[in-house]
């Protein structure tokens, strides 16, 4: 797992022929799959700023490493389900508010969500992503579970115990 | 579930304005005013305002069943469609008519108790109003002082008096964060027997 603040900032590279194609600067979440969709980028000479998750080759330490993208393949982050989800205020589906979403731990590989931190320190995991919207990032208050299949209020997120991650 | 669990109580004013929300993260309205079904003691639903650079009156309304959930910080809806036309609440307003502010509060046993200030309702999905907030008339021993009285699941309301049974001014509290055990006493008692002699639900 990679702390996604570790990547923002991170320059991408061109795979083919080490080409700077810009910064990393934001992410795309699908709350469905818990996953990232899409990277959001500054300093883009093509004009592009959102990059699809299926054309990143690797997100390593220091840079992250994209096949040959033709510049169609770059969309505009003018578009309305480009939300950059850290920072956002964190609701649970009840309608309380968690604290601000601080980190997405994420699989650099699948860009699957492992967990989302918040700002008061506690870890939520990905599968009770709900929505990621212009307003806010909604979690369900317990795993898996349908949305209306919850009778207790007052659950505040499942709280695990912070851990440092390396890597 | 636990049959006595008392969520969170606010009173209906302090959820005027807050965001309407879908569960998808997008805020599509405020909350204007809190419209109560007094005859079955829960929130009818919600008029809506406009957010931000459409701040003012919007021509939908929210109707609770399409709340997902009232929450401190959001009232949240599964979506955007949850939302109707104005006349959706609107209508439910004239029916239902009250406890609103202003209302006498009267004994059944023809003491007044003082005037409705605002309701309490739960937070959560139930949508209940649990209890009035009171300006205190001098019979309570406590003039113009501003009390919490549970309320119960069929209050009887008339246009501008709510009736009580005598007995349920024992469970007036001073402080709302007592609230919440006053109306599991009286829910508990209402649980146990009804041989409080019938003081529920009469018109």
């Amino acid at each position: 797992m990679m702390l996604f603040s570790r990547t923002l900032g991170c320059p991408v590279l061109s795979a083919s022929d080490a080409s700077r194609v810009g910064t990393v600067a934001g992410l795309v979440v699908d709350p469905e799959r818990a996953s990232i969709t899409a990277l959001r980028l500054t300093d883009v000479p093509s004009g592009g700023d959102v990059i699809p998750w299926t054309d990143v080759h690797a997100v390593g330490p220091d840079a992250v490493v994209v096949e040959a993208v033709a510049s169609g393949r770059f969309t505009s982050a003018a578009s309305p389900e480009v939300h950059n989800p850290l920072g956002k205020r964190l609701l649970t589906e009840l309608g309380d508010q968690v604290g601000t979403l601080g980190d997405i731990a994420f699989d650099p590989e699948s860009g699957g969500i492992g967990t989302l931190h918040t700002s008061r320190g506690e870890q939520v995991s990905g599968e009770r992503l709900l929505g990621v919207g212009a307003y806010a990032v909604v979690i369900r208050v317990t795993p898996g579970s349908g949305a209306r299949g919850i009778t207790g209020l007052a659950e505040i997120p499942e709280v695990t115990e912070v851990t440092e991650v390396t890597e | 579930m636990t049959p006595h669990a008392v969520n969170p109580l606010e009173p209906a004013a302090r959820i005027t304005k807050r965001p309407v929300v879908t569960l998808g993260g997008e805020a599509v309205a405020q909350v204007k005013d809190v419209v109560l079904d007094a005859a079955n003691g829960r929130i009818a639903g919600f008029t809506l305002a406009g957010r931000g650079l459409l701040a003012g009156p919007l021509r939908k309304s929210l109707p609770w069943a399409g709340v997902h959930s009232l929450g401190a910080d959001a009232v949240m809806i599964p979506s955007a469609d949850a939302l109707e036309d104005r006349a959706a609440v609107a209508s439910w307003d004239e029916k239902a008519a009250g406890p609103v502010r202003g209302a006498g509060v009267l004994t059944d046993r023809g003491l007044r108790v003082g005037t409705v200030l605002d309701v309490v309702v739960e937070t959560g999905r139930e949508g209940r109003a649990v209890a009035i907030e009171v300006d205190s008339a001098e019979a309570l021993g406590r003039h113009q002082r501003k009390v919490f009285l549970p309320l119960g699941a069929r209050p009887a309301m008339t246009g501008d008096t709510l009736m009580v049974p005598a007995t349920d001014i024992e469970y007036v509290v001073e402080d709302i964060a007592e609230l919440p055990a006053a109306v599991g006493r009286k829910r508990l008692m209402e649980q146990g027997g009804h041989d409080a002699a019938g003081t529920e639900g009469t018109p």
